[in-house]
């Protein structure tokens, strides 16, 4: 119960938190949007540049496809509870909902949500540059396999294979839509209780595998899957050339500190054009030695191909949990790197997408209050930088400000996704075939 | 009985029961929900098929905070159930035979655990006898029909599946009218003896003792939780896990334990149900404020309905509050902020999110915020033992956790 005793300190300060700055400049835009939507806020005044961006975002969305600066209309992301496992696999019903969303008409709809499949989330969706026919998703519980449509068809994938330590876990499909690759992890949990530090998620095992749509195969390359380096994030780049992922020696995490000293660095390995098989030897493209306190996550090349952002915290890869997280760009013809200032605040920065035209990006920010993550966008000016991100437009921006639940893995896509929750009981169900290189 | 001495006595009865053996399950149902009063709210639940039910009995259920009020409502509810009824079925009070209480004394039982059966039913069950009497009181044959063919969708949306039973409970208005004789005071009387054992035969004393004890240790009322244990035996885990808690915080761990019935699982930190609520509050009181966070957001997060929680919302903004993340607080502190009941400590709490300083100098957020571990060390509740030695050999001074350890020892 609220402690009673608290009750002298009452008068000392306003009893209503105040709106914070972030939320005050996106409400000031709405008004100008829907006048009449929002009365209470009318002495907040706009930052100009934040108006300036989110004018050019509706004029680019307005535009339609034609335009240069195309941004996909939609974005997918999945919604989450703020802790969604227990320790023990305890059947914690966790709601996580696949949501589509007109940036513009603010209309959400749910793609699947978990409460029509009993007992079971679905999570990690991809889609095959950004179109909203091909994609894939997880889905765990009771029925768990990976279901992918592809060619008008959905089928429902076990890839559980001798060969490797799990099911298939972080995909990224190839630009082709032939092939996705996908990282297979052990991934275990670990609560702490320090009050900086809540929970931290580690991987004690994981590989890279690609998994090939016509031949219902998962391709195992010796190169990819060594036993003393923990390979993780595999992203294609997008000419489909060339496989971008995370790697780290292998530790045996015996106890929570050992997790300080596993740094990921970030590789590429050539693809065999057609096959997309990987042809070795892998670079190693950043940092090019071992880095003090830097470790690569979620690697994301642009869709024009000059660029590479990615996720830099000090340690580990489940970044969302770790408040140094920041977002890093690499220019690829250079090799430049260096943190995106203007996309980044004291808190975490985490998971991102490039839209189709490589000019907007969307990313995962718990910069509002350090726990519940939300989303932002931003745009690239002409110069290679970013200006000025801003939250998610709601048709209520204090919504998010209530919302007890946290947006993950959001990405732009060309179009709506239409799912129908019971063709996941119609899908064709296939078992994957192990392919050893 | 003549049917006002009959209802008089039925409203009593059912206001004394709930009042005096079954106040915890009020307060508890109470506290399990988080009315808000906002149109978000009212819109989000009011859309869903049944959503109006349960926002007119969520409504209803936040004067549970009262546990007389609660009562009172609950006993005229009932009443009611039995008035539409015997409407229904076309009996004159004069002729009153007892049989349209049945309905009344099967909803009661029901309700004895509020945990598991909540009065959204009832409420529908009201609206659909109602949009049945309104059906009867029709003469028009046009009107009554067009009645019939909207009321019943409408009730499917508004009210959920007990639309159906309008259709069943229709059906009672082609029986034939009670007759005044003999037997039907007797028939009223083996009625209200059949209601009155079956509640006596189904109420769960143990459960009610369970939730007693909850709110007990949730308020830190220790002393009421050790007198009790000493008048009643405890013979449930969670109970005597509560007691554990209750001996730890004054200081009669060692010598008291081995007074009550001890087994490993009364100190367990369990991970389902209410167990959930009690590990969360040892943790809590222990200064394991993390995980207590954790714990009371698994709970909130598995409920049925998954409903916010007023109890662990206030939780939660307390927890967040002691580990610095202020911002967080606020968040929580925000939605109490927009309820009945919760609006006034929720208030009072929220000028502490502006200064930490105050936090620190709070005489009971200070001690548990001085408590948090500076050296990092992950949870393992199968050793909780290892958990505490870490806990008192950085802060000797947490009594709470050194008595605690004794258990262990």
């Amino acid at each position: 119960m609220l402690h009673k005793n608290s009750e002298a300190l009452h008068n000392l300060f306003p009893a209503v938190a105040p709106v914070p700055r972030h939320y005050q400049e996106l409400i000031a835009w709405m008004q100008t949007m829907q006048p009449n939507n929002l009365p209470r806020y009318k002495d907040v005044t706009i930052d100009a540049s934040v108006k300036t961006e989110l004018n050019l975002l509706l004029s680019e969305i307005r535009r339609g496809n034609n335009s240069p600066g195309f941004l996909g209309p939609q974005y997918a992301h999945t919604i989450a509870p703020l802790n969604f496992m227990a320790k023990d696999g305890s059947p914690v019903k966790a709601l996580i909902v696949g949501k589509q969303s007109r940036l513009v008409s603010f209309r959400e709809t749910a793609v699947i949500e978990n409460t029509l499949i009993t007992n079971s989330c679905v999570n990690c969706h991809s889609f095959a540059a950004a179109d909203q026919q091909r994609f894939q998703f997880h889905l765990r519980g009771p029925g768990r396999g990976t279901l992918v449509r592809s060619e008008g068809e959905l089928t429902h994938i076990d890839t559980i294979i001798p060969g490797t330590v799990s099911a298939c876990v972080y995909p990224h499909w190839h630009p082709s839509g032939s092939h996705i690759a996908y990282s297979v992890n052990n991934i275990l949990q670990s609560f702490q209780n320090v009050p900086e530090k809540v929970i931290d998620v580690f991987d004690t095992w994981s590989d890279i595998v690609i998994y090939e749509l016509k031949k219902q195969a998962v391709h195992i390359h010796p190169v990819l899957c060594d036993s003393t380096v923990l390979e993780t994030f595999p992203a294609f780049s997008a000419d489909g050339q060339t496989l971008y992922y995370t790697a780290a020696p292998f530790r045996n995490i015996a106890h929570v500190s050992v997790l300080d000293n596993i740094r990921y660095s970030l590789y590429s390995i050539p693809l065999n054009p057609g096959t997309n098989t990987v042809a070795p030897p892998a670079e190693r493209l950043y940092p090019l030695s071992d880095p003090a306190g830097l470790s690569v996550s979620f690697p994301g090349p642009s869709p024009d191909g000059r660029s590479l952002m990615f996720t830099g915290s000090a340690y580990g890869n489940f970044t969302i949990w770790h408040d140094d997280a920041d977002l890093w760009l690499m220019d690829l013809s250079t090799g430049k790197t260096e943190p995106t200032a203007a996309l980044n605040s004291p808190d975490t920065e985490s998971y991102h997408s490039w839209s189709s035209a490589s000019k907007w990006v969307v990313f995962s920010s718990r910069r509002d209050d350090g726990r519940y993550t939300r989303l932002n966008l931003a745009h690239m000016n002409e110069r290679g930088t970013f200006n000025k991100p801003f939250a998610l437009p709601q048709k209520d921006p204090r919504s998010d400000l209530n919302l007890m639940q946290s947006y993950n893995l959001p990405e732009f896509v060309k179009g709506i996704i239409s799912f129908y929750p019971q063709d996941i009981f119609r899908a064709k169900h296939i078992k994957a075939q192990e392919w050893k290189h | 009985m003549s049917s006002r001495i009959q209802q008089l006595f039925f409203l009593l009865s059912v206001w004394i029961y709930f009042t005096f053996f079954g106040k915890f399950h009020l307060l508890f149902t109470e506290g399990t929900q988080l009315f808000l009063f906002t149109w978000d709210y009212a819109a989000d639940t009011c859309m869903q098929p049944g959503g109006t039910a349960n926002y007119l009995s969520r409504f209803i259920v936040q004067f549970f905070h009262f546990p007389g009020l609660g009562a009172l409502i609950i006993a005229f509810m009932l009443l009611a159930l039995q008035f539409l009824v015997q409407k229904v079925a076309s009996e004159k009070p004069r002729e009153h035979s007892g049989l349209s209480y049945i309905p009344s004394f099967f909803y009661l039982c029901l309700l004895t655990d509020l945990t598991k059966y909540t009065i959204t039913g009832l409420v529908s069950l009201l609206a659909a006898l109602l949009a049945v009497l309104a059906y009867k009181h029709i003469r028009n044959t046009g009107f009554r029909a067009l009645w019939g063919f909207i009321s019943l969708p409408l009730l499917w949306y508004t009210m959920g599946g007990t639309a159906v039973f309008a259709l069943v409970i229709l059906c009672l208005k082609f029986l034939p009218p009670a007759r005044k004789t003999r037997s039907a005071v007797l028939i009223s009387f083996f009625i209200f003896l059949a209601g009155y054992f079956s509640l006596w035969r189904i109420h769960d004393t143990g459960r009610e003792d369970i939730l007693r004890c909850y709110f007990s240790i949730h308020k830190g009322h220790w002393n009421e939780v050790i007198s009790r244990a000493r008048k009643k035996m405890p013979a449930d885990v969670l109970t005597i896990n509560g007691l554990n808690l209750a001996l730890a915080a004054t200081g009669q761990a060692g010598d008291c334990m081995f007074a009550f019935p001890q087994s490993p699982q009364t100190l367990s930190i369990f991970n389902t149900g209410e167990g959930l609520l009690f590990s969360a509050e040892t943790l809590f009181n222990l200064g394991f404020i993390n995980e207590a966070q954790r714990l009371s957001h698994e709970y909130m997060e598995s409920a049925p309905d998954r409903q916010l929680n007023a109890l662990l919302l206030a939780q939660m903004a307390e927890t967040n509050l002691i580990a610095g993340r202020t911002a967080v607080a606020q968040k929580y502190l925000r939605l109490l902020d927009k309820t009945l009941f919760y609006k006034k400590p929720a208030r009072m709490i929220m000028p502490l999110t502006h200064n930490l300083q105050l936090v620190s100098a709070h005489p009971f957020y200070g001690s548990l915020r001085k408590y948090q571990p500076t050296g990092n060390f992950s949870s393992d509740f199968t050793n909780l033992d290892n958990m505490l030695a870490r806990m008192i050999t950085e802060h000797p001074d947490n009594k709470m956790a050194v008595n605690y350890f004794f258990l262990y020892t």
